[in-house]
């Protein structure tokens, strides 16, 4: 669904994050870091901010944002039918 | 004051929202479910497609059985168009209520929405819930 190179650019920022994760997590909990080529181009309050620096900078595609502390979120009862349809048993 | 009233349908609130790229942009129209169970809103593939939305982070979305299923992070519009349900408000010109969110990709397409709208989203309105019928106002 999504270009490979947008792939592959998420994948060396998210590796970049999970590296740095404790140092972030320590420092800068809450806040966003824009990533670009698998290191921190930048940490701000505000994703809409990230994600419009980020676009001005390296162009949509080209970056990535990581909300620093944010765990797997839940979709409410609604969304039970996604566990439904990922469950091996169907 | 833009608002909206809406009836609750089989237990559900489903209403229009437009969702595009960004304030001024080229919105398509979608039904969403409000869904105050939900910590974030999110997008059914089909809106992915449509906007071409290109994700901005890895993201996970938690089940009920506790696990977690990876999926991505995506930058965009909603608005709700209150034009298109009954208005009550006294302004005579189709007004919105909208907000940029980040928004999590659903990996199905659900059966009647292609949007959730979670806390993020809902958190920010002001909601009268009354005799099955809803009221949202900004």
């Amino acid at each position: 669904m999504h270009s490979p190179e947008v792939i592959a650019e998420l994948k060396k920022n998210q590796a970049a994050y999970e590296t740095l994760r404790p140092e972030l997590e320590q420092e800068h909990w809450g806040r966003t870091v824009l990533l670009h080529d698998g290191a921190v181009a930048g940490i701000y309050n505000n994703f809409g901010d990230a994600y419009q620096i980020g676009c001005e900078k390296y162009g949509l595609g080209r970056f990535s944002l990581h909300e620093v502390g944010v765990k797997p979120i839940e979709l409410g009862f609604q969304g039970l039918p996604v566990y439904h349809l990922l469950s091996p048993a169907d | 004051m833009p608002s909206l009233a809406q009836d609750v349908i089989d237990r559900q609130i489903i209403i229009d929202v437009e969702v595009s790229l960004g304030a001024g942009q080229q919105a398509h129209l979608y039904s969403a479910l409000l869904d105050t169970g939900a910590q974030r809103s999110a997008l059914s593939p089909q809106v992915v497609d449509d906007l071409g939305l290109v994700p901005v982070a890895p993201f996970a979305i938690g089940v009920a059985s506790g696990e977690a299923f990876d999926t991505y992070l995506y930058h965009a519009r909603v608005d709700i168009p209150t034009g298109y349900a009954e208005a009550v408000s006294s302004s005579p010109q189709r007004s919105r209520m909208g907000q940029q969110l980040s928004l999590a990709g659903l990996p199905y397409r659900p059966r009647n929405f292609d949007v959730i709208l979670g806390m993020d989203f809902i958190g920010e309105l002001h909601i009268t819930l009354y005799q099955n019928r809803i009221i949202l106002s900004h």
